[in-house]
């Protein structure tokens, strides 16, 4: 494979040219409540070339080969094009040429596993999650993506990765009198299919939660001294900090840049934010970005200053800052952009206990259920929470949106717990999705956060 | 195609192959300096079969080689999906304008060109930080199956977007022109949006409570976004619609009507058929308030007993066909923009939200982040407004229109005038 790329590579006339070829096989199965809703496996390709000529920077993708030299001639126009335009030439850091494979163990390989133990698998989840009689419906699919990239640089690197997802997603919905409710089903992971066996108990778990929610009361619209839970605290993390830490995010924005500079204190003294995607077994673990530079772990914020930064080879010359290697794509359609890793605040030492004590009077929300960001404003859904009394967790609430502002709320995050958690599912969708984008902490303590009842 | 539809068509009742190929470029010039100029070409095919109440489907971009996708076929018929589907007879196409050879030849350089243009006459009226970018884009699709349809199309379409950022990441108002030729902008709109952007930089802080809000077209989506998950025939046939039980019921003001029209070639993206073969036509959802007719695709049209709708998606080669509604419509009504601010007292204008996507949907509810938003005063724009929510049931704000735009605007998902509502909850932090 290395042959056939660096041969049409060495087609590119430009001062520095990659080219990615990946294969892509998807297999999925879906239930529609009692319905077998979709099984397939399918197999794709295609190929994503940059080119970086006199300053001039462009791409393109194609997943026929017969189009090799249109692409080719494309990329290498428009980076003329850019050369001759632009007001700023573009440079790449230097960054390490790299001769390597990285095949990440699986515990127990997916591939080896049968359809037929899939689907019979995934219907005994589906069935365990119908029980309730006040359960009407489920969306609950299995999805299994396969990533096998090589890449290929005019400076000699060779890398050979591949990237093996499992998911079981969806949701489930209860219903009484005219009132239906539902909750989102999450698992997975990137090193084995046993990321998704033995599940009864969750799901025996979301089929009573989304039943006792039917009753549950909307929270009342105002201002909340709030603990989160860890999978709140990740969706937060990534939200309202994580995408002002992608260089691409910031980088043309002047007043963003000084905002964003290295050494301002963003954050209460308490908050430690690190990027992290060298650690194995989890989902967002990879070796090589998508542009062949090899991911390393970035602390973002120390102590409430901030300290680092996310980076493609482009960005990191343009900020004077170390690369990365978080330039990812989300499959062969796609030219890489800056994405986070596995972010996460840092644990103190505080247990959760402390942190219900400290909060008092407040709300305990839980579960991510979603959230965006628009410049400075970020926001985010919990599928459920509790009002808080005096330290004690009293009665479950609902219909829970959370909206701030990113430079107040980490200064108002006032206290982080000592227990840890990361995502099993990712999905943030920057452009592209990263169904490996991984987020987590542990539990925290944030002060006067907008939340929207019903 | 027409190969593997004869390898496929006398194992199955019935079957069908679609095929589609796109070539796109874009080109974003940031703060001034080009910064991306970015192609993709691809094309690939897909397979359905229907027997005896059985799908199967497989895709596969390896157009010259049918032995994977027959191999990716018989996979999914493992698993007996559910497929009771009557693919539609061959019917006469209604003739559609999808088409513009002029934008074929829009070269980067020209996209480029237009970019800088929008980029400074924005920077000439206000000193803001400014994301211009334009693309193009031409599809084909042709789409066979066993009953004899044949049917292709091919369309284009180009557009530029403009943003204003407000400083430090404060949120940005931005300006979609979709076009059916060359990329162009009308410098009457942007000025009115640079306008905007400069009464924005005064920031005040009212109190939240009940008021009335005035959604900008590129927001109404978030609205629509309930009525598009209950009115969905899937929605009906899994129990979980709210309005399973609605036809003929008002559950809108009289001042609503919402349709779905993928014929109206007015804008780029009519199609004559739809991803299964079916001739499109208009259907309303909501007329005058009255919920009319729920939408979906040739299974589950079929499974909740009506006729089938049209407008089933089919985003690319790789995806089976969908309950949509791709050209979705409100109605507009009678007042100008300036009209329907001089109509509030007290309220908000919303120009972006967060977070449309949570919220117990099947329910109608949500809860939503609304930024960038302006704060009105006896029909004067008094300022922005930051860190704010809004809540509440579709079902029930819907019920609450003062008064619908005269003038659509074409945004995600729904292209509508804007809306202007009463007695809305917003929360606002002190």
């Amino acid at each position: 494979m290395f042959n056939r790329l660096n041969e049409l590579i060495s087609k590119v006339n430009a001062d520095y040219a990659d080219l990615r070829y990946e294969k892509k096989i998807v297999t999925s199965i879906s239930f529609r409540t009692r319905e077998i809703d979709n099984l397939s496996k399918n197999s794709t390709d295609g190929f994503v070339l940059r080119v970086l000529k006199n300053g001039g920077f462009a791409t393109v993708a194609f997943n026929n080969i017969d189009d090799a030299d249109f692409a080719i001639n494309n990329a290498v126009t428009n980076a003329e094009l850019y050369s001759e335009k632009t007001t700023k030439k573009v440079k790449f850091a230097p960054a390490p040429v790299v001769k390597d494979e990285f095949i990440p163990e699986q515990i127990e390989d997916p591939r080896n596993i049968s359809f037929e133990e899939k689907l019979e698998l995934m219907k005994k989840y589906n069935e365990i999650l119908l029980k309730p009689e006040k359960v009407i419906a489920t969306d609950l699919g299995y999805a299994e993506l396969f990533r096998d990239k090589w890449f290929v640089n005019t400076e000699g690197s060779e890398i050979h990765e591949e990237l093996l997802t499992t998911r079981l997603g969806g949701s489930i919905t209860s219903s009484y009198g005219s009132q239906n409710q539902d909750l989102r089903i999450k698992a997975g992971g990137s090193n084995g299919f046993q990321n998704v066996r033995n599940l009864e108990k969750y799901m025996e778990g979301r089929a009573k939660l989304v039943v006792e929610l039917l009753d549950a009361e909307s929270v009342k619209g105002g201002t909340y001294d709030c603990i989160i839970d860890p999978t709140l605290t990740g969706v937060f993390t990534h939200e309202a900090f994580g995408h002002f830490s992608e260089a691409d995010i910031t980088e043309n924005s002047p007043s963003l840049r000084e905002k964003m500079k290295i050494g301002t204190k963003l954050g209460n003294g308490i908050v430690n934010i690190t990027d992290n995607a060298t650690i194995p077994n989890q989902l967002g673990h990879y070796k090589y970005d998508d542009e062949g530079v090899a991911v390393r772990k970035t602390v973002l914020m120390k102590n409430g200053v901030l300290t680092g930064r996310l980076h493609s080879r482009k960005t990191a010359h343009e900020f004077g800052e170390p690369i990365s290697g978080h330039m990812i794509a989300e499959d062969y359609r796609y030219a890489p952009i800056v994405r986070m890793g596995t972010i996460f605040i840092e644990p103190t030492e505080n247990t959760k206990d402390e942190l219900f004590k400290t909060l008092g009077n407040g709300l305990y929300l839980c579960e991510g259920k979603g959230g965006q960001t628009m410049g400075e404003n970020f926001t985010f859904g919990a599928s459920y929470g509790y009002i808080v009394e005096n330290g004690k967790i009293k009665k479950m609430v609902k219909d829970l949106n959370i909206s701030g502002n990113l430079y107040n709320t980490l200064a108002d995050i006032s206290m982080i717990g000592s227990d840890f958690e990361l995502s099993k599912v990712g999905g943030c969708g920057k452009g592209q999705t990263n169904l490996r984008s991984c987020y987590g902490g542990p539990h925290i303590l944030i002060k006067n956060l907008v939340v929207g009842g019903k | 195609m027409e190969k593997l539809l004869n390898q496929i068509k006398d194992k199955f009742e019935q079957s069908e192959v679609f095929f589609s190929s796109s070539e796109d470029v874009s080109v974003t010039i940031a703060n001034g300096k080009l910064d991306a100029i970015e192609s993709n070409k691809e094309s690939g095919y897909s397979v359905r079969t229907f027997h005896k109440g059985v799908a199967g489907f497989a895709y596969s971009n390896k157009i010259s080689d049918t032995k994977p996708i027959l191999e990716s076929l018989d996979i999914s018929l493992i698993g007996k999906v559910e497929g009771n589907v009557d693919l539609p007879d061959p019917a006469d196409l209604p003739d559609l304008n999808t088409y513009n050879s002029q934008i074929e030849k829009v070269s980067s350089d020209s996209i480029n060109d237009i970019c800088e243009d929008l980029y400074k006459f924005i920077k000439n009226n206000v000193d803001a930080e400014i994301t211009t970018s334009g693309w193009k884009s031409v599809t084909e699709k042709r789409l066979l199956n066993s009953k004899g349809v044949d049917y292709s199309g091919k369309s284009s379409s180009s557009g530029l977007y403009a943003s204003i950022d407000y400083p430090g990441g404060g949120g940005s108002l931005n300006k979609v022109f979709k076009s059916k030729s060359t990329p162009e902008y009308c410098e009457k709109e942007i000025s009115k949006l640079i306008n905007m952007y400069k009464t924005g930089l005064n920031i005040v802080k009212p109190e939240g409570g009940k008021m009335k809000v005035l959604f900008m077209p590129n927001t109404v989506f978030s609205l629509i976004w309930r009525l598009y998950a209950a009115a969905k025939a899937d929605a009906v046939d899994q129990g979980v619609s709210v309005l399973k039980e609605k036809i003929g019921d008002k559950i809108f003001s009289e001042k609503i009507t919402i349709y779905n029209d993928p014929l109206n070639d007015e804008f780029p993206g009519a199609q004559a058929f739809d991803g299964e073969g079916v001739v499109n036509k208009r259907n309303y959802i909501v007329e005058n308030g009255v919920f009319r007719s729920f939408y979906g695709d040739l299974k589950f049209c079929k499974k909740i007993g009506i006729e089938p709708t049209g407008g089933s998606a089919r985003g690319s080669w790789r995806g089976q066909p969908s309950s949509s509604m791709s050209a979705m419509y409100v109605e507009p009504g009678e007042h100008s923009l300036e009209e329907l601010i001089a109509m509030m007292d007290k309220g908000i204008i919303i120009f972006g939200v967060l977070g449309a996507h949570s919220g117990n949907i099947p329910n109608g509810d949500l809860s939503i982040g609304i930024n960038p938003c302006f704060y009105v005063e006896n029909g004067e724009i008094k300022g922005r407004v930051k860190d704010s929510m809004l809540a509440g049931n579709v079902y029930d704000i819907m019920k609450n229109v003062l008064a619908v735009g005269n003038k659509s605007e074409s945004g995600y998902m729904v292209t509508s005038p804007p809306i202007l509502l009463d007695n809305i909850n917003i929360a606002i932090k002190q």
